[in-house]
Order: structure tokens, then sequence, then C-alpha cells
């Protein structure tokens, strides 16, 4: 009857297992295997440039170059400065989207589906994309990189910031607009003080982000330490590509651990 | 407020110039009007790649997790020195950019998407690895112990307590990252790591912004289009 | 016969409390022992001691002769049965499948890694999922039983052991009065019929006196009262040392169960 000549068989009804389960499976394993050449998996060439990789980490450990600290700090400090004004940029111009982009704040429905939808022209593509078409626009340096950032973080932010308006205790709004207030008492009063705790934790994760982010716009000369970085890659000038590699993992390892902390304290 | 304006000294930006060139913007920008999809077919093949580079990476990223998660979850890991190791080199991997990651194995591996999908697979299996342990650890601990009083062994604790009680944040997670590795494959191209980053930038060195304004399009309609699958798939699985 | 010997064992937490003193104690085979106590007594510290889930600060425990150290120790939980107040099933899986969680130990990493499990074990199941008397559940979701329900699975869980004692920490405090007789009744069952050893924490006195074929009464770390039923019937007095604070008033919970006992 069923799969009970086996000596072994699955815990479900039949003995097999799960449809579904299946299903997932083999839809994931026919997408794999078509799209295998598309991607050029080669197990043998990994396998032979781990040779290379190994090379590579050895040629890592060098003495680092430390008249070269003065321009990576440097360089690092723009690096920090573009993600933190960024940030408090996209903060001051998510509040009003964000406002605009909530249902239930927002003062009409047609500015509500436009809004909602240029948030997510915004957020569509990455920040790198977007800084080439400013440093084709405004020429090289840590403007363009600004503008992308920017760009892209006050479309992310004014809509985590949308739906957790969004999700405000309604009986909050209604007592509030039952004293007949207007829309922006309505806003101040009601709106942003309950959806505050979610901001705050947002704001850690964009930071995170943004520092993220920061770090490698310079690949397209967007500012930042990224143009540095590509070029010790270039040139092979690995005590300095040491001493870049381990200040971002500093830097982004410190923002991990500090936004750790901040969301265990405000959840 | 200080602070942003000292930031903005520092920087020496100047936002005049993004006012006063405002007539040049708009000359600027006219030119990504008229978007030139001469080469459609070949931008379409380069996005397959992109997204099957972002499918690949996923998959690698969730299979290391799946190996590494349980060991980095505080209560069930079998060991608290193991514990640490694993925490810490998912710390690493996340802490690593994937586009510095890709640059390091473009120069081992040569050009192509395949070092591509591997730095997406392990930068983003730091992610994935931390969430899945985080989630682990929010189980509740009596179904661990009572597993652990059958005799049950670190590992069947970690098949049969661990991945059923998160079954539904794991493909929460995996699909948050396969979304995020779409975007991140586009620009990939720009160190030489396959997917349609290479022909975007080239089209900017070239100053084709009609070209380049067609990829962008592409790019930015395929993005959202994932979005929303993604979206319509995290509803069906809650 | 004795089943379990502890002697002068005690346990005291990280952050220094208290939770043991001293214990010297010999369970026997084949009796259902109640442990009594008010809350925070320590009866789940004494249970959770002799599988493992603690490891006693001082003393030594025997199980059936032998002694429970870190290399024995998944082969000797193996052989104990442990139920919780809370159930404890993987709510994600089937009522089966929680069943099988309790054959764990005899199967292979590769055959977990599959969720395999050969035919014996499923006979094993199928005659435990009879024994609680849920033989029409068994392709169920665990999370969609009654409270009563997921803790007869649970007990199924333990009985496909095949062990030689079960301990059940308040099996039924999270149960109603008429569910937790059930389930206490099918505990008795399982320890007259089956001839396992039933080792059982309560805080009501009164299910204590109906199922108990001996009562040991804890307060604050210490045993104050071993004996049978009947002597703690008797002894009244004892009855109260156990609910006893250290204030020397008497722990809220105390008056109403003598009461319902009544
Ligand atoms: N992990 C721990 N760390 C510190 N103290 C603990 C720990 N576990 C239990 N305790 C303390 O030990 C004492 C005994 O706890 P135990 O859980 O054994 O009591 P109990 O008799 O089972 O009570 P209840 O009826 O509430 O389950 C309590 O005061 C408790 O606060
Ligand atoms: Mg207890």
């Amino acid at each position: 009857m069923r799969a009970l000549t086996w000596k072994w068989h699955w815990p479900s009804r039949n003995g097999s297992l799960p449809l579904s389960f299946i299903i997932l499976l083999l839809t994931i394993l026919l997408m794999l295997g078509s799209t295998a050449s598309l991607v050029e998996v080669d197990l043998v060439r990994i396998f032979k440039s781990t040779g290379k990789l190994l090379g590579f980490a050895q040629q890592l450990i060098t003495i680092p170059e430390w008249s070269y600290l003065p321009t990576l700090g440097t360089k690092m400090l723009e690096t920090l400065e573009i993600a933190f004004l960024c940030t408090t940029l996209s903060l001051i111009l998510s509040l009003p989207l964000g406002l605009l982009a909530a249902r239930n704040s927002s003062p009409h429905l047609i500015v509500y589906h436009i809004s909602r939808n240029l948030l997510s022209l915004m957020r569509a593509l990455p920040e790198i994309v977007w800084a080439l078409v400013f440093v084709s626009a405004v020429g090289l340096g840590p403007l363009p990189g600004v503008m992308a950032l920017t760009f892209v973080t006050t479309g992310f932010m004014a809509k985590i910031f949308a739906e957790s308006i969004e999700v405000v205790n309604s009986k909050a709004i209604e007592s509030v607009a039952a004293t007949g207030s207007n829309w922006l008492q309505l806003v101040t009063f009601a709106i942003l003080p309950e959806a505050f705790p979610d901001l705050i934790s947002t704001f850690f994760y964009i930071i995170d982000h943004n520092v993220r982010a920061a770090t490698i716009i310079g690949l397209v000369g967007a500012g930042g330490i990224g143009y540095e970085l590509v070029m010790s890659l270039r040139l092979f000038n690995y005590s300095r590509l040491m001493l870049i590699m381990l200040s971002i993992y500093l830097i982004v390892t410190i923002l991990d651990r500090l936004s750790d902390q901040f969301r265990k304290r405000v959840i | 407020m200080v602070l942003t304006w000292l930031t903005t000294v520092n920087l020496e930006l100047s936002f005049q110039s993004v006012i006063w060139g405002f007539g040049d913007i708009i000359d600027y920008s006219k030119q990504y009007l008229s978007p030139n999809f001469s080469e459609f077919l070949k931008y379409v093949k380069l996005m397959g790649q992109t997204l099957a580079i972002a499918l690949w990476g996923t998959v690698l990223s969730l299979i290391v997790s799946l190996i590494l998660s349980p060991l980095a979850a505080k209560n069930i890991s079998p060991h608290p020195i193991i514990y640490q190791i694993v925490r810490e080199l998912l710390n690493f991997l996340r802490a690593i950019p994937d586009l510095v990651l890709a640059l390091i194995f473009v120069s081992a591996l040569g050009l192509g998407p395949l070092p591509g999908l591997l730095a997406l697979g392990l930068h983003t299996s730091g992610f994935l690895g931390k969430f899945f342990a985080e989630s682990m650890e929010r189980v509740k601990p009596g179904i661990y112990e009572a597993l652990k009083a059958t005799g049950a062994s670190f590992f069947q604790i970690a098949m049969f307590a661990a991945w059923p009680s998160i079954l539904q944040e794991v493909a929460g997670y995996t699909l948050y990252i396969f979304d995020r590795n779409v975007r991140v494959a586009t620009i990939l191209g720009l160190v030489g790591a396959g997917g349609i980053g290479l022909e975007l930038s080239a089209t900017f060195g070239f100053f084709r912004y009609d070209q380049a304004s067609a990829l962008i399009l592409i790019i930015m309609i395929t993005i959202i289009v994932i979005d929303y699958l993604s979206i319509w798939l995290r509803k069906r699985i809650s | 016969m004795s089943l379990i010997q502890i002697s002068q064992v005690s346990k005291q937490y990280e952050n220094g409390f208290r939770a043991l003193h001293p214990t010297t104690l010999t369970i026997n085979s084949g009796e259902f022992t109640v442990i009594l106590g008010p809350s925070g007594a320590g009866k789940s510290t004494l249970l959770r001691l002799l599988n493992g889930l603690e490891t006693p600060s001082s003393g030594q425990i025997l199980i059936a002769n032998r002694q429970l150290t870190l290399e024995n120790q998944r082969r000797l939980r193996a052989e104990i049965g442990m139920i919780f107040q809370e159930f404890n099933l993987v709510s994600r899986l089937n009522v089966m499948t929680n069943i099988l969680i309790g054959r764990l130990y005899h199967r292979a990493w590769w055959e977990s890694l599959f969720y395999l499990f050969p035919k014996k074990d499923y006979d094993l199941a199928h005659w435990a999922l009879a024994r609680v008397d849920l033989t029409e559940k068994a392709w169920n979701r665990a999370s969609k039983l009654s409270g009563g329900q997921q803790q007869r699975v649970a007990i199924a869980r333990a009985l496909v052991q095949q062990p030689s004692v079960i301990l059940a920490d308040e099996p039924v405090a999270s149960l109603d009065p008429i569910t937790a007789e059930e389930i206490m009744k099918l505990l008795l069952e399982i320890c007259k019929n089956d001839g396992v050893t039933v080792l059982a924490s309560l805080h009501q006195v009164g299910l204590a006196f109906q199922f108990a074929d001996r009562i040991i009464g804890i307060n604050r770390g210490q045993v104050v009262f071993d004996g049978t039923a009947e002597q703690l019937w008797i002894e009244q007095d004892k009855l109260q040392t156990i609910y006893r604070r250290e204030d020397g008033s008497l722990d809220e919970s105390f008056n109403m169960e003598v009461a319902l006992a009544q």
C-alpha cells in the first residue's frame, strides 16, 4: 500500500516527503541547473584559485605603511562624514515624505499613491548607480556621493517611516481627532510620538547601511575610502591595502555592535 | 545641526553649485529622456545573468548559513568556544563589503560572474547566519530541553527543534537577502564580476547617456518587479 | 528495589542561590512518587538534576547503579522520559514526528538529516499513540491540539523511549481540573500496567493524596516530609511545614488546596 516495504520512510501520512517540499526543491534545482552555464559555475576553477587566494592573504601580511595613516584617517573621516550627512539629510527629507506616503496621515489618496511610487523609484536603484549618474553630472568628489546616498536613503527611510505610521494605534489618532484638531496637530501629537521607537531603530539600521555604502561609492569616484581601496588593489600596494581593509573592518564591526546594543535597548 | 554644518564644510561641499547649475542639470537630464534600446536583447541577457548571480549567491549563502547558524546560536551551540569562533566568523563576513570581496575574487579567479556570486554568497551568509542564529535563540528554551532530555544530539536538536521552529523566519530572511542580492548583483560588473554593471559603467565612460538610460530603466523595472514578487510571496508565507 | 539513588546532592545556581540543600533520597522502581511543595521549593531543580539538565554542585546520583557523568549522559537520558508543564512539543511538526523524537537517541546523524525513521520506530509510535488514545490525530500538527492532547503526545514521546522512569515536572499545572485528573490517571496507569516508575512534582495536595504511593514534601530546598499519603493525611502539621514560608506564614496556595482535597 504505502512505502512500508522500505526499511525507512518519512513521518507523513503517506510515508513520502510532503508534495509542497518536493515541488519547492525541484523548482530551485531546476532554476540553478538552467542558469549554471550563465554564471559559469566551475568547481575546478574555484579549486585552482585557492592557491592564488592564499597567496593574496599571505601578501596582505606585510609591514603596514605607517606614513599612510594620516591620509587614511582623513579618507575614513570623509567616509563617515558622508554617511552621517546623508543620514541626517534624508531624515529631514523623509519626515514630510513619510507622512505623505502613509495611508492614514496622507492628506489625500492621490498624494499617497504618487509619493509611494516616487519612493519606490528612488529605492529601486543601488547607490552606486545613482553615484555613477551624479558623478557624470557634477564631477568627481564627495558631492555626487552625498547626493546618491541621500537619494536612496530617503526612499528607504520614508517608506519604513510611512509603514510604522500606518501601524500606529488608530485609537490614539481617533482620540486626538475627536478633539477637532487639524492635520498638522494630528501628526505632531498623535502620530509622531507613537511611531518614535520604530524611527530610532530605523535610524540605526540606516546609519549602518550608509557607512557600508559610503565605503564603496568611492569605487566610482564619489568620495570616501573606496577609491583608495581600488587604487591600492590595482597597484598591488599591499601595505596600504591591509590598513584600509582593517580600518573598514573595524568601523563596520563597531557599528554592528552599537546598533545591536541599541536595538536591544529600544525593543 | 552644528555637526551637519561642520561636516558639510569639511567635505567642501557647495550646494550652490547644485543650485546655480540648475539649468545645466536640466540639460544634462534631458539626455536621459530618449533611452536607446537598440541593444535590447543583449541587455536582457545581461539582466538574466545578473538575476542568476543573485540566485546562486543566495543559495550559496543559504547553504553556508544552514551549516553555521546552529553553531552560532548560544543556547544550542555544542561549546561556548565554538559559538564564539563562529560568531566572529559571521561578523567578519558581514564586515567586508561584497564589492571588495568581489574585487579580491576577481583578481584570484579572473573576470566573470563566478567571483561575483562567490562574493555575494560569502558576504550574505554573514547576514543570514546571524539572523538564523538569533531566531534560534528566541525559540522557547523548553523545546530544546525536551529534545535534550530524550538523549538527542546537538545535530538532532538543530534538525528537529531549531529549524522547524524558525521555518517561517528562514523563508522571510532568505527572500530579503535575495532582494538585496539582486540590487548588488547589478553593480558587481563595475569591478568585473559579471552582470549588467560592466555595461552600465561602460556607457557612462563613453558618455552614451541614451544607452545608460535604457539600462537604468531595465534595472529599475526588474528590481521593482522582484520587489512586488517578494512582497507577494512574503504575504503567502505568513 | 531502588532505581534512583541520590546521596548528599545539592544545587547552587550561578547567581549563588541555593535551590537544593544536601539531600539523600532513594526512589523505588515501580512506585508512583510525588514531590510536593509550594512554588520555588526546588521541585524542578531536583527533577532536572536527575537527567543532567542541571549539574549538581555536590553529591552523587546513581541511576540503576550507574553514575550520571558527562560521557554516559545521553545514554541515561534516553532511558529517562521527561514531561514538562508547558508540554514543549515542536509546534510545526506533526504529532507522529513529535513522538518519533523520543527515538532520536537510537538514530544515526544521517537518518536525522533526512528525517528518516525505520519501521520498528513507527510501530512503537503507533503503539504509544494508541496507549494515550490519540490514534486519529497522528498526522495533525502539534499546535492544533488542545492542552490535554498535547500533554498526551508528550507522554507518548516519553513512552517510545521505553524508559525505566518518567520524570514529570508539574505535568498538569497548565490544565483544567478535569483534564488534569485524566492525565494523572494516565500516568498512574502507565506506572501500574507498564511498570514504569513515575516521579512527578505537584503543588496541589489534592492530586498528591489521590494518586501517590509515596509523597516527598519539599520546602525551600529541603526535604521536610517523606512517607505515604496516609501518613501525611494523619500528620496534618507536617503538611503545614511543607507550605510554611520563611516568615512563618503559610503559602497562599495552601488553604485553598486542602479545602479542595476534602
Ligand atoms: N537558573 C536559575 N538560576 C538561579 N536561580 C534559579 C534558577 N532556576 C531556579 N532558580 C531558583 O531556585 C528556586 C527553586 O526553583 P525551582 O524551579 O526548582 O522551583 P519549583 O519548586 O519547581 O517551583 P515552581 O512551582 O514555581 O515551578 C527558585 O527560588 C528559583 O528562583
Ligand atoms: Mg517548577
